[in-house]
């Protein structure tokens, strides 16, 4: 084991028992971790800033005067002191501009790409279930695929009007169709499937990031005493 | 202050004045009110104007009045049961007032005790009740104070001189003081009066006010009203320091708050301690005393035209007005009041915390959470170190992890795939394990591939990755700035080699996404994959997508998968088929870790469960 490697492994061990020590309580080494890594990732980010987007596209271009490139830079120039201005309290209407620039574009970009990479793939895909050629294979009902396009039908169905029966309820306004009960019922359960896989999600990383982080220890361990 | 009061139009005017006004406030003239009886003396409107009662003789009358004599050795209650049986000849006005100045307690009734007191301070009785000293403290003040206005109008223009020589003011003090004409020399009309006199007289009258009638002949009406608007009537006090609180400025400003301790203090003060004058005049109205903000002056304030009305006209009005105006102050009295209990309450609660804040904790020790975080870390340590490391190749393979076997073994040498990375620190354990094989494998097959980054972050973690895939010689990836507005800006303008140089950027900052084959995302968010499939994948359909994602997106990114848009993606430990791509993590130590955190789970609900459930049964216990 190189010097560099073991002065990083120790680093590295000392800091995994800083963050551990939150088990114990919120303390001053927690805080000195957190504020370290905070502090070097936007000192990192800072520097990267400056190199891959203000010089690159801003100060560049600028520097070269005439061009389509010094001209289309004054845009963002002209943004960024707006937005500059927001530090002001006189000026800090203008810095509503650029702000207003960025949601409108940015509204606008969620919209379209919304509807098409979504919305329109996502209810086709409902009815592709439903194809004859998907549910009809080979001269035969293949009713397991039948089952799954239902169950897929039924659970968008269920969902969406679990959200509809929501938004009457804060109305104060109930359905007493049984039917329509059940249904928003029967979203609820496909809600809670849901969030339910998602928490098992997030436990699973959380355990792999741990066993990742442990693993890595054990190896420094194991590489220090044996040599 | 009068929102929540009544009104009632007057029959004149046909204006709106209070409830409990006696005489409408604009045109003067007898209102129908509810309270008219309340010390009222309604008079026919043509009586002649020798006959109106004015202030004398309402006292003269009071005096005159009987039932108005108190007797000291008798107790109240007999005094109210003779008063009901020997009142025979009692005026009927006077039978109400008395019966409203004991049967109610409100403001009108203490208007009528006012009348009353008013008659027990003429026989010098000595009073324990704090209110009606109080009372009767600011009656006084108020006649003091409506005398006063009465003498500076006066003073405005001096008044004409009638046939016999009589000056106009001269004959007002003889009507308001009837009964010292023939006791001082100074009032007799009969006597010669000279210059000197008067104006001895005139000094003697007005008091402090007094000023030399030469210098009044030499100013002008308006003038001389004005300097009297300017003139404070009480010098002006030094400005006190401002206080800081938090009590709304339009509800409570600082000088009503000094008034109303002023207040407080004249109410507590012994009925023997002469009162000054500038403390009665706090309590109404402003710090400062002035009687135009006091009452209303609208009313009171004899305009030097109308002096020729005559005095009995005058002390009508200023009966009337005085009536009034106690009417308004008592009104005026009762928000002080309620505000004096809201300043009292905040200043007592000034300084004090905020109940919630800052409230000692229960200094419970909770070992809960070391315990479990011990006892998993423990788990794990001994997993790791004892268990063996088996091949994945027994592990269940899922479907789109099956399907990203199939592709990555069906990529020609001759295809490009983009590498697209986004993920932060936390996740880069989990994600390089997945990925360093994989980019192992294509860089064994021998394809083209290159590598951009959306996060800041993902230059430094790509030297992580690359060397866990043992790929030191490959260039490090290209920070792309702008997120999904740099993916559509990818997908809608791609650099051709020529623009990429004439903006000075290095030409691999720039992918044209037509030369690319097939996409391979490594994030930690589905928000990229959306991204990516939103703005990106519609306007290349030939474009391949296939994902490396943490596990806890996976779910969110099951429908794109479902429905065509991503071919096949990777996540958690499952692996591939072949058991040399398999992450770097021991899934066996993964199960345990998944084990004992589940048990742990069920356990810590199930204790949440007994702790929540033991605080209801203690409280049933002791109901």
């Amino acid at each position: 084991m190189s010097p560099s490697d073991l002065i990083l492994g120790i680093v590295g061990l000392a800091l995994t028992v800083m963050v551990f020590s939150y088990l114990i309580k919120d303390n001053v080494f927690f805080g000195i971790a957190l504020y370290l890594l905070v502090g070097v990732s936007a000192g990192f980010a800072t520097l990267l800033i400056i190199r891959s987007v203000i010089l690159p596209m801003l100060i560049r271009p600028l520097t070269q005067a005439g061009t389509q490139a010094f001209y289309l830079a004054l845009v963002p120039l002209v943004l960024s002191v707006l937005l500059i201005m927001m530090f002001f309290k006189r000026g800090s209407r203008l810095g509503r501009i650029p702000l207003a620039f960025l949601t409108g574009v940015m509204a606008a970009m969620a919209l379209m790409g919304i509807s098409r990479g979504t919305l329109a793939p996502q209810i086709l895909s409902i009815f592709y279930w439903f194809s004859p050629g998907l549910v009809v294979g080979s001269s035969t009902i293949r009713w397991w695929g039948l089952v799954e396009a239902i169950a897929i039908f039924i659970g968008v169905v269920a969902v969406l009007y679990f959200f509809r029966e929501r938004q009457n309820k804060m109305k104060l306004k109930e359905s007493k169709t049984p039917v329509l009960v059940g249904l928003s019922k029967l979203g609820q359960v496909f809600l809670g499937i849901t969030f339910g896989a998602l928490f098992v999600g997030i436990l699973s990383s959380a355990l792999i990031a741990l066993i990742s982080n442990l693993s890595t220890i054990v190896e420094f361990f194991s590489t220090l005493l044996t040599g | 202050m009068t929102d929540g009061l009544s009104m009632q139009k007057c029959p004149k005017c046909g204006k709106e004045n209070l409830a409990y006004m006696t005489h409408c406030v604009h045109c003067g003239a007898a209102l129908e009110a509810m309270f008219s009886f309340d010390g009222e003396i309604d008079l026919p409107e043509n009586t002649p104007e020798e006959d109106v009662a004015t202030l004398p003789f309402i006292l003269e009358e009071m005096q005159s009045a009987p039932q108005l004599i108190e007797d000291d050795t008798t107790d109240k209650d007999e005094d109210n049961s003779e008063a009901q049986e020997t009142d025979s000849d009692t005026p009927e006005w006077l039978k109400r007032v008395r019966q409203r100045a004991q049967a109610e307690e409100d403001a009108s009734g203490r208007l009528t005790k006012s009348l009353n007191t008013m008659q027990e301070r003429l026989e010098d009785d000595t009073k324990s009740d704090a209110d009606s000293q109080y009372q009767d403290w600011l009656d006084d003040l108020r006649e003091k104070a409506e005398l006063k206005k009465a003498k500076q109008a006066e003073r405005l223009k001096p008044s004409p001189k009638d046939e016999q020589g009589v000056p106009e003011w001269l004959r007002r003090i003889r009507a308001l003081h009837p009964e010292d004409e023939g006791g001082e020399d100074l009032l007799n009309p009969d006597d010669e009066w000279t210059e000197e006199a008067l104006e001895e007289l005139r000094k003697k009258e007005l008091g402090d006010d007094y000023v030399p009638l030469k210098v009044l002949e030499n100013k002008e009406p308006d003038e001389a009203s004005e300097d009297d608007e300017d003139e404070p009537d009480i010098p002006d006090e030094p400005d006190e320091p401002e206080i800081e609180h938090n009590i709304p400025e339009d509800d409570l400003d600082l000088e009503s708050t000094n008034a109303l301790r002023q207040e407080e203090e004249a109410q507590a003060k012994t009925p023997e301690e002469p009162l000054s004058e500038e403390t009665g005049f706090v309590i109404v109205g402003d710090v400062k005393l002035n009687p135009n903000e006091v009452f209303d002056t609208q009313i009171t304030e004899v305009s030097p035209e109308k002096n020729d009305e005559g005095l009995p006209a005058i002390a009508k009005r200023a009966l009337d007005a005085d009536r009034e105006a106690i009417l308004q102050d008592l009104v005026i009295l009762r928000g002080q009041h309620e505000k004096v209990a809201l300043l009292k309450t905040l200043l007592s609660e000034e300084g004090r915390p905020l109940p919630g804040k800052n409230e000692e904790k229960a200094q419970r020790k909770d070992y809960s959470r070391l315990i479990i975080g011990l006892a998993i870390i423990s788990i794990l340590l001994l997993s790791i170190i004892f268990i063996p490391r088996q091949s994945s190749a027994k592990a269940a393979v899922s479907v789109p992890q099956e399907r990203f076997s199939r592709h990555l073994d069906t990529i020609d040498k001759d295809e490009k795939v983009l590498l697209v990375m986004s993920y932060s620190a936390a996740s880069a354990p989990e994600l390089e394990a997945l990925a360093a094989p994989v980019l192992q494998h294509l860089n064994n097959k021998g394809l083209s591939w290159q590598a951009i980054t959306l996060r800041m972050d993902g230059v430094w973690l790509a030297e992580s990755l690359y060397q866990q895939a043992k790929l030191e010689n490959h260039p490090a990836p290209v920070y792309i700035p702008g997120g999904q507005f740099a993916m559509l800006d990818m997908a809608l303008n791609p650099k051709s080699d020529t623009e990429v140089d004439a903006k000075n950027a290095p030409k691999e900052a720039m992918p044209n996404l037509e030369g690319f084959d097939f996409v391979l995302l490594l994030t930690d968010s589905s928000f990229t994959v959306r991204g990516w499939l939103e703005q990106v994948a519609p306007n290349y359909r030939s474009l391949n997508t296939l994902a490396i994602i943490s596990q806890k997106e996976a779910v969110a990114i099951q429908p794109y998968f479902a429905s065509g848009q991503i071919l096949a993606y990777l996540t958690g430990v499952g692996g591939l088929k072949e058991a040399n791509l398999m992450a770097g993590i021991n899934p066996n130590v993964y199960t345990v870790g998944l084990l004992s955190m589940v048990l742990l789970l069920i356990l810590g609900i199930s204790l949440r469960r007994v702790r929540d459930e033991q605080p209801k049964t203690e409280d049933g216990g002791q109901a």
